[in-house]
């Protein structure tokens, strides 16, 4: 499975990545609501977090409800059966399991279909999907 | 409301009340935001003559409409108030988090009024509003204040806090975002120290709504492409301002030895832009931004090796480098931080060191009268002791800290001819006797000596417009004025619209994609000439006229020694003429006040904001 990949040494943490995703996954500015982070740090900024696409996920196994399925992209979240308990965020150990600040669902980067929009954004090529 | 928010947020921090103002969309089509909006509420909620340092002064921090979206350069905040070093209008820029957090929080803009009563951080979360206790780290230096700020919670906050300088009321006081990025001109520190505020922290969690959102994305790409296809992007990319070193230096226009000379000879090769290129760890964006322009840098040699900050950005290397007559960047970078962790403005301290070295050299000061300190040019460790007075108005430093003015009015003996400032702002890095339109634009500048309002140079020295003369410059001053105007009121920082470069009229389009305003670059430029005579309104009710638009002796009457501008003098007359043209432009009187046609013109009524 193809995944998202961090160049940490050519992020400058302008956060275009939360942006974009955030308009690409919910119409909206907001990047609170955003599947992938940039982590603040000085005065060498921060790189982002996403979701790794763990072939055994921490997240899933944490998931008392199955509600954490994989499909032929990636990992993703069936909010059918997701009761918010956030045992996925906490079991993650990457932090790269994230809370919608609009409606406290937990989110993961689900890869755009294929078409990670926040790689297609990044200005410096500090992400790369292969 | 697209875009905006509509709200201001007002706090009256000595009866720890809030309130929401609604900013009509008539006002906002009308001054747009940031500098534009800033003028007009300042205006409308300043009492006239007040001391800026007193609880009547009110301090405002404002955002645009292309704040925290994806617009290129949308990461600023804008701080407007009475300059307590100038006692004119104040609009002060920095970027950091907080700037798009005040959105997601839910509000264009905050308001403080009044004094807290005791030292205190201002919290907004939402719709939350607090005063919390300050006294943990009331006294600590800005970068330790905002770690324990930011220790806080577990999130991320937008943060703004003053060090030391901003506490002791130091005119010349910085205000920090992020550590490193600062709101320096102008004294805004102080205004905040007065406030009793040590710093203020914002987080949102709403959403910006967005007129046209699937278009403003689909705006990104070609904003890439201009970027890649422009060499003067490039360049800014890979250097960062120290390039502009290299340009101001053989200009003949680099501030060297307080202004004595514009060429620090040899100095590309150790302050300019491959010196600092050498240095540099890490490029660092601001929020949204494609171009990443600033550099953290740790100096590889020197007496001060290993001292790491972001920047210095060019000012920085001007007047804390060359115009202290120093070479080794290493004690450039340690100058830097040391004016950022005490909250302090660089330009400002460069001048004023400066101008005590030249004081010293021609024997006017004696080493007794800097407090035992030798005051050479070139003597760096020196310059870093009298920064650390300046922020603890020690010794000598509590005189420094009201400015270069000030300090010569005290020592008189026609030192005057030297102070380098204007409506007792000092000079940025650019010697206006190799570019004369600088010289009006400094003078015209509202908040005193600036070069982000209009620079002349850019022409004047990179294009095909003749440096030395008057000619015709007052209108390339207003032109370049109106430009940055809307940049800063939209609000945006002015590099991706020069080095992307990202016209108004995308920019226009940008506003329109955020807000559904449709306005046109002429409609844009007739709203910065109305915001121009808005804020020139403010200064002259403050009692500013034509007599405080001035130029340093030294700037209209001796020629600079070397370079390209050597021998060439601009003039009393010539430099009054350039005045009175930019005057008639504007449509103000001879005496610099704005005609009553004017006010009709751009339809400038008074009082909108004044029960607030």
């Amino acid at each position: 499975m193809s995944k998202i990949k961090v160049n940490s040494n050519k992020c400058t943490g302008c956060m275009i990545c939360e942006l974009v995703c955030s308009i690409a996954k919910n119409e909206e500015v907001n990047p609170k609501r955003a599947r992938i982070r940039v982590k603040e740090a000085f005065p060498i900024p921060g790189s982002p977090v996403v979701c790794s696409q763990c072939k055994k996920p921490l997240c899933r196994e944490g998931c008392p409800v199955n509600a954490i399925e994989i499909n032929d992209v990636s990992i993703t979240i069936n909010y059918d059966k997701c009761t918010k308990c956030m045992k996925c965020v906490k079991a993650c150990p990457f932090n790269a399991v994230f809370i919608d600040v609009k409606d406290g669902k937990p989110i993961i980067c689900d890869l755009c279909n294929g078409d990670p929009q926040c790689v297609k954004y990044c200005p410096k090529g500090a992400l790369t999907y292969k | 409301m697209k875009g905006y928010l509509g709200k201001l947020l007002k706090i009256n921090l000595t009866t720890c009340e809030h309130e929401e103002i609604v900013l009509p969309e008539k006002t906002l089509k009308k001054y747009i935001g940031g500098r534009g909006l800033g003028a007009k509420l300042l205006y409308d909620m300043l009492k006239p003559g007040v001391d800026p340092l007193s609880e009547d002064n009110v301090f405002i921090v404002l955002t645009g409409p292309l704040t925290g979206t994806l617009a290129p350069g949308g990461s600023k905040y804008v701080v407007i108030t009475k300059s307590p070093a100038t006692g004119a209008f104040l609009d002060s820029y920095s970027s950091g988090i907080i700037a798009p957090e005040i959105k997601f929080a839910g509000y264009d803009g905050i308001a403080l009024t009044g004094k807290a009563k005791e030292p205190s951080i201002l919290k907004i979360y939402n719709k939350e509003v607090e005063l919390i206790s300050a006294k943990d780290i009331w006294g600590k230096d800005a970068f330790e204040a905002e770690t324990k700020m930011k220790e806080m919670f577990n999130e991320k906050w937008g943060t703004m806090v003053i060090g030391p300088a901003g506490e002791n009321l130091v005119k010349i006081a910085s205000i920090n975002s992020d550590y490193y990025r600062q709101a320096a001109r102008g004294g805004g520190g102080a205004v905040l120290g007065s406030k009793n505020i040590k710093g203020i922290m914002v987080r949102g969690t709403n959403e910006i709504k967005i007129n046209n959102v699937k278009q403003m994305l689909a705006m990104q790409e070609p904003a890439y492409k201009k970027l890649k296809d422009s060499q003067i992007g490039q360049v800014r990319m890979k250097y960062g301002t120290p390039f502009t070193l290299d340009i101001t230096n053989s200009a003949g226009m680099l501030p060297t030895y307080n202004f004595q000379t514009g060429v620090f000879k040899g100095a590309e090769d150790f302050l300019g832009a491959e010196a600092v290129y050498d240095n540099i760890i890490a490029d660092r964006a601001c929020y949204g931004c494609m171009l990443a322009c600033s550099k953290v840098v740790k100096a590889k040699k020197g007496e001060f090796i290993g001292e790491v900050v972001e920047g210095p950005e060019y000012e920085t290397l001007g007047l804390l480098g060359s115009n202290l007559g120093i070479k080794d960047l290493s004690s450039v970078v340690l100058s830097n931080k040391l004016c950022d962790k005490l909250g302090l403005d660089t330009i400002s301290v460069g001048n004023v060191i400066g101008f005590i070295m030249e004081c010293y050299e021609k024997g006017l000061l004696k080493k007794e009268d800097i407090d035992g300190l030798e005051m050479e040019f070139g003597n760096s460790k020196n310059a870093h002791i009298l920064i650390k007075k300046i922020a603890y108005r020690e010794g000598i430093g509590n005189l420094l800290a009201e400015g270069v003015a000030a300090v010569a009015k005290k020592i008189k003996k026609g030192t005057e001819k030297f102070a380098m400032h204007s409506k007792k702002l000092e000079f940025p890095a650019y010697d206006p006797r190799a570019a004369f339109g600088a010289a009006l634009a400094y003078a015209v500048s509202p908040r005193g000596a600036c070069h982000r309002r209009a620079w002349p140079p850019a022409i004047e020295v990179l294009g095909n417009i003749p440096p030395f003369t008057v000619e015709g410059k007052a209108e390339i001053v207003k032109d370049m004025f109106d430009e940055n105007t809307i940049y800063h009121s939209l609000l945006v920082c002015d590099f991706p619209g020069k080095f992307i470069p990202i016209t108004i009229e995308d920019y226009s389009k940008y506003l329109e994609i955020c807000t559904g305003f449709n306005f046109t670059e002429k409609d844009l430029y007739f709203i910065a000439e109305r915001i121009e005579t808005q804020i020139r309104l403010f200064n002259v009710r403050e009692g500013f006229s034509r007599k405080d638009d001035s130029m340093p002796y030294r700037i209209t009457n001796e020629p600079l020694p070397e370079g390209p501008p050597a021998g060439k003098i601009i003039g009393k007359e010539n430099f009054e003429k350039m005045l009175t043209e930019y005057y008639s432009i504007r449509g103000w009187d001879e005496s610099g006040i704005p005609k009553s046609e004017t006010l009709k013109k751009y339809g400038i009524e008074v009082g909108d904001f004044l029960d607030v």
